[in-house]
């Protein structure tokens, strides 16, 4: 695990050649940096990852370094850029949004590159051995409530991707830390004490974010793929009560397909995973303006679920 | 180099989409109206969702969401080979308040058949 080795050590390897290597579940990835402050917090909320000690991380599906920019724009004011692979997909950033930098530009990674799996733009959760896609758009409340699941007894695959497995149909954990924004970073700092936050950066391009730290046993579980159940798009809408109606398949099938990052370029093998899923899964869709009571709705779903399975 | 527009009918070149269109008013001549049926791959492409039918269109990789009507007339086509009449008759569609007794409802199936067709998902008897 990360948190087994020192800090001077972690700068070390991030430094040179080897990086500082992990699994995030379907994806291997290896960090390479000379940002001091980056160290410290990838270190924090990456603790109970392993370390990769292949010694060339031959096998890295992403190698991501970030480092301050050369030039007059660094010398005036400190940026950072970030490179994968060798190159440099972003603009630079200013030097204090490392982590933020460091979190998207994975991301963005990610969606460019996992094609062999159908990646939806959704939290995803299990509990029972019921695998839960939560696709939304931004705003819409989805990472407050993936966080908030995943400190009430649910396993966490992941805050941004349901990765679909294009052969079996099963989801595949992306774990990384879940990117909170503005409010929700106080909300889940109440509703979840024992959760741990990393720093928060003020002023991005999405306002204030921070970074909740997933919790031990989903990183222990994160090569366990589980098959998913319930495709539940949440809403938040602030003093609403909760309410739960049942989602038909096809405009499920049409709003996954719309927020998948690569359903286009699947062809035939996305339309039939993303097929697959829709038919297999109940499909619903949640209004909510508090978390407790929307997790009791989730509860009542997967146990339903859970017990017409096994009936 | 033949020539495929003079294509012997049957064979040769059984799914060139030019050779398949320019059938089709040879078709329409003929007295009986035609069949439609689902070509041998095609099951691949359609998948029912429900009461509706989402379709993968193997050429432009555009995926189609059908109408309800459309979507059961799809459905009784994957059951067994029918005409347009046929099929408005099986999947229940209630032409008797339309004002033209269902002539421009007969000719939008004709098109869309005609549209999965050309994709390589049905032919025509």
């Amino acid at each position: 695990m990360l948190s087994d080795h020192s800090h001077q050590e972690l700068c070390k390897r991030a430094a040179s050649t080897p990086g500082i290597g992990t699994s995030v579940g379907i994806v291997r990835i290896c960090v390479r940096t000379n940002v001091g402050p980056l160290l410290t917090a990838f270190g924090k909320l990456y603790a109970d990852f392993p370390l990769d000690t292949t010694p060339a991380l031959e096998f890295a599906d992403i190698t991501a370094t970030l480092e301050y920019a050369d030039g007059i724009r660094g010398a005036i004011r400190r940026q950072i850029v970030f490179h994968v692979d060798g190159n440099q997909p972003f603009e630079p950033f200013p030097s204090q949004t490392h982590l933020p930098l460091l979190e998207w530009g994975l991301n963005w990674t990610i969606a460019q590159r996992c094609n062999r799996y159908l990646l939806l733009h959704a939290g995803c959760i299990e509990r029972r051995q019921q695998g839960i896609l939560l696709p939304a758009l931004p705003g819409s409340g989805k990472s407050t409530l993936t966080a908030a699941l995943a400190h009430r007894g649910y396993r966490l695959l992941s805050d941004e991707f349901g990765a679909v497995d294009l052969r079996h149909g099963l989801l595949h954990p992306v774990l990384r830390p879940v990117a909170l924004k503005n409010e929700s970073i106080d909300i889940i700092a109440q509703f979840a004490p024992e959760a741990k936050l990393g720093p928060s950066f003020p002023k991005t391009r999405k306002g204030t974010v921070a970074h909740m730290v997933p919790p031990r046993d989903s990183v222990l579980r994160m090569h366990e793929p589980v098959m998913p159940s319930l495709v539940i798009f949440p809403k938040f809408v602030a003093g609403s009560e909760v309410k739960i109606e049942v989602m038909p398949r096809a405009f499920s099938f049409a709003k996954l397909a719309s927020n998948s990052f690569n359903y286009e370029i699947l062809g035939l093998e996305g339309f039939s995973a993303l097929a697959n899923v829709t038919q297999s899964c109940d499909c619903y869709r949640l209004t909510y303006g508090d978390l407790d009571q929307a997790i009791e709705a989730i509860d009542r779903l997967v146990d339903q679920r859970a017990t017409k399975r096994f009936t | 180099m033949p020539n495929r527009s003079l294509a012997p009918a049957g064979h040769l070149w059984p799914n060139n989409r030019v050779w398949r269109l320019l059938q089709i008013p040879q078709e329409i001549h003929a007295s009986a109206p035609a069949k439609w049926r689902l070509t041998p791959c095609a099951r691949e492409f359609i998948r029912s969702l429900d009461e509706y039918v989402a379709i993968f269109d193997p050429l432009t990789w555009e995926t189609r969401l059908l109408s309800e009507i459309g979507s059961r007339v799809v459905l009784e086509i994957a059951e067994t080979a029918a005409t347009v009449g046929e099929l408005i008759v099986r999947a229940n569609i209630d032409c008797s308040d339309l004002a033209d007794g269902g002539g421009a409802l007969h000719s939008e199936l004709e098109s869309l058949l005609a549209s999965l067709a050309d994709a390589g998902l049905l032919e025509r008897d």
